[in-house]
């Protein structure tokens, strides 16, 4: 039994072996060794695992068993990695990087991307040989993003980060009696008719289920609609009527109990993708493919949740997220940062290559465009072709509204948004403390 | 060859400076040039903007204090830290002071004294991260081991997705409201060191000469009079001791509040300490090292004055007044 058991995996495995080596994408690799290795900050394994996956492979070099990475020239790939929580990667970063220490390349997020491409601590892309020309393929709000205040670029994206909303084809059906995206997108077309249909699932379920997992949802996409970024060129504070708005959208939201309660990347709200207490989520690009698959339940369609899924536009465009990637200005091997920001970022092939493989929508029209000619679907998605849907909001992208201080002064937000949910303050009191919050912690600004 | 003797008799003093050298590197590395710095960073501004730029360093003289004493969190955070500091110290004193009493008094003889005294010990020697990780989930929202069994009791609504108009009550946001913060955060403290305190004093009972006690029973005194007019007034040195590291202790409080912290909960106006304060001036959007360093001090001169008064109230009259008479 043993014997007949082991003989299936090892056939197994040697099929999957066989059908990887088929499919695997090679590059050429010609970067000199320089006995050191290369070090990446990090807040989470996702970069790790392309480099593992997707980079080591195509250039010939190995991962041992350890997850240690070795290239072709017998460098290391070394990775520090800190989480986002609480603000403890940029803390960490911030240390490494005004203390000289080790430390080539490292990755931005959204939320604070503009603060590193505004200093010294990154450097422009044409130091380490990379030309604006060769970005000319990438959406142009990412490469917009990473221009410092001289106009040279610092950072370069391998995913634009378009957000749709995603929702479950079954409980739609269940609850709204709902049976096609372009039916569901009637249902969440703009926020008051999305108020009343989260209203309808609460009340159809009998509060079983809930449109979405809590106001925090919410805020990720209005925050794009704001028409001045938290602090403008003055550093003032600017509290945008978007921002009043979520007040009270969280206050009905909680007083209604319209949301599932489980704050975004809390454990409830991971586990929401896999049970039934949630029906939507809004999610970018890296969503689907980096939090929903992995919290589904499942790998196949019928498994789970995955199959049951379905996205449509939702009640504005709006993106979330994004990572870049930056050479820092102590880096000591240029060309090996050159090389994999090509490879992730730049290079057609690759770049198909990876998104085809991990559903992650790449930073590349020309590679996108090839996909969905080539007749896309994606079976999470109950066979949707969802790359369509994030190609028309790309361009609808305004990322005039991000700033270096985001994640922080959302923080601060998230505090007095829920004083005021949970009926501990008023709005007028709440928007005050938020302003000598936010003062505090950044005596640079004022608010008026 | 006389001389050569002479020679060799050694001045051992010389390795005795070489055995405590290292001990004074690190204090100067890690103790005292630290200290030296943050008493030279209080008097500048220096920061490094959230928009990554430096600011400084440049002499402002008193500014970083003005500014921490009358602006910003550094006096709540003071109030916050003291408040949770009392109600973990008073019972934990009570506590360990019953227990010392039991466990030392003649009369009794509790058995089973080790078991006990290791159970009661226990907690210290789990780290304080641990146990807040531990409270943290039981007071988590909505289906933490606390509101469930509130619901299992029939004390909120069983449906956690109830709404809140249509049940008398729902499951409670423990983390976002500041008083149960609080007082778990008080209570996880005094469950971790009343052992600790009550071993300390039992040391200080066990001090005293039975032959007081003896003299005391055969005068009628009762246990309880006993412990009030013999044990504690000799053991208040003792008492003294516990106190003022308690205070030092308590008013450093990092751990336990900063892992009780739930991002964006409204109860951080509650249970922010100092040292968590510190933190945030340090280490989140603008990295201001002035006002950090500022509000150290201020902690530092707040701590120091605390233990002064407490020394003064507490210190042993009768003592004094004997060494006095005696100089004369």
């Amino acid at each position: 039994m043993k014997r007949i058991a082991s003989m299936v995996l090892a056939i197994a495995m040697l099929l999957t072996i066989g059908l990887a080596a088929a499919e695997a994408y090679t590059t050429d690799f010609d970067v000199p060794a320089t006995g050191k290795p290369l070090v990446i900050y990090s807040w989470n394994d996702e970069f790790q695992g392309m480099l593992k996956n997707y980079y080591i492979p195509a250039v010939g070099g190995t991962v041992e068993d350890d997850g240690t990475m070795i290239l072709p020239n017998g460098d290391k790939i070394e990775f520090v990695i800190n989480p986002n929580d609480g603000g403890v990667y940029q803390q960490k970063l911030d240390a490494a990087l005004s203390a000289g220490e080790k430390l080539d390349m490292f990755l931005m997020e959204a939320d604070y991307a503009l603060k590193y491409v505004n200093s010294d601590y990154t450097l422009p892309l044409s130091e380490i040989g990379i030309t604006e020309d060769a970005l000319k393929d990438q959406y142009p709000y990412t490469v917009d993003v990473a221009r410092d205040e001289n106009g040279a670029i610092k950072g370069s994206s391998w995913q634009a980060a378009p957000g749709l909303f995603l929702y479950r084809r079954s409980l739609a059906e269940k609850y709204l009696g709902v049976k096609t995206p372009e039916e569901m997108q009637e249902k969440v077309k703009d926020w008051d008719t999305f108020l009343e249909t989260a209203r309808e699932v609460a009340k159809a379920s009998e509060n079983a289920t809930k449109l979405i997992p809590s106001n925090g949802d919410v805020w990720q996409v209005i925050r794009t609609k704001r028409e001045s970024p938290w602090v403008n060129d003055d550093l003032e504070l600017v509290i945008d009527d978007q921002v009043k708005w979520y007040f009270d959208f969280a206050k009905t939201l909680r007083d209604e109990n319209l949301t599932a309660n489980a704050n975004p990347w809390s454990e409830a709200w991971n586990a929401g993708i896999g049970n039934d207490s949630i029906m939507g989520y809004f999610f970018s690009t890296w969503g689907i493919q980096w939090v929903m698959t992995g919290n589904c339940g499942g790998a196949a369609p019928g498994e789970g949740t995955y199959g049951d899924w379905a996205a449509v536009d939702g009640p504005q465009p709006y993106y979330w997220g994004g990572t870049w990637l930056a050479a820092a200005s102590s880096c000591e091997n240029k060309p090996l940062v050159k090389d994999i920001i090509e490879y992730f970022t730049i290079e057609e092939g690759s770049m198909k290559d990876y998104c085809l493989k991990s559903k992650d929508y790449v930073n590349n029209t020309v590679a996108i465009q090839n996909i969905i000619d080539a007749g896309f679907t994606f079976d999470f998605l109950g066979g949707q072709d969802h790359y369509s849907l994030f190609q028309a909001v790309t361009p609808l992208i305004d990322t005039s509204t991000m700033s270096p201080y985001d994640q922080n002064i959302n923080m601060l937000m998230d505090t007095e948004v829920n004083s005021y949910v949970n009926g501990d303050k008023d709005f007028d009191t709440a928007i005050a403390d938020f302003k000598n919050a936010v003062v505090d912690m950044f005596p640079e600004i004022t608010a008026e | 060859m006389a001389t050569g003797r002479k020679n060799k008799s050694v001045s051992y003093a010389r390795y005795g400076y070489l055995f405590i050298l290292p001990f004074f590197l690190v204090y100067i590395v890690f103790q005292a040039y630290p200290l030296i710095n943050t008493f030279y960073l209080a008097f500048q501004k220096y920061m490094l903007t959230g928009a990554g730029k430096w600011v400084g360093p440049k002499f402002v003289g008193l500014d970083n204090f003005k500014n921490v004493l009358t602006k910003g969190y550094a006096i709540r955070a003071l109030s916050n830290t003291s408040i949770m500091w009392i109600i973990n110290f008073i019972p934990q004193i009570f506590l360990a002071l019953l227990l010392a009493k039991w466990f030392t008094d003649t009369r009794m003889r509790i058995r089973g004294q080790g078991l006990i005294k290791v159970l009661v010990f226990m907690p210290n020697i789990i780290t304080a991260a641990s146990i807040s990780v531990l409270f943290y989930s039981l007071m988590a929202y909505p289906q933490g081991p606390i509101n469930s069994l509130l619901a299992t009791l029939g004390v909120i609504d069983a449906n956690i997705y109830a709404n809140p108009g249509t049940a008398a009550l729902v499951a409670v946001r423990f983390l976002e409201k500041g008083w149960y913060t609080r007082i778990a955060i008080a209570f996880i403290n005094f469950w971790m060191w009343y052992g600790n305190t009550m071993i300390v004093l039992i040391s200080g009972i066990l001090g005293i000469s039975p032959t007081l006690y003896e003299a005391a029973e055969i005068d009628g005194a009762t246990s309880g009079q006993s412990f009030r007019k013999i044990t504690i007034p000799l053991i208040k040195p003792i008492i003294l001791y516990t106190l003022v590291t308690s205070l030092i202790g308590g008013m450093q409080m990092y751990d336990v509040p900063a892992l009780m912290l739930q991002d964006g909960s409204p109860a951080k106006a509650m249970i922010q300490t100092n040292t968590m304060y510190i933190m945030e001036l340090v280490y989140s959007g603008t990295k201001d090292y002035g006002r950090g360093a500022a509000v150290s001090i201020l902690l530092f001169i707040v701590t120091a004055v605390l233990s002064l008064i407490l020394f003064f109230i507490l210190r042993d009259r009768d003592e004094n007044m004997v060494k006095r008479r005696g100089q004369k």
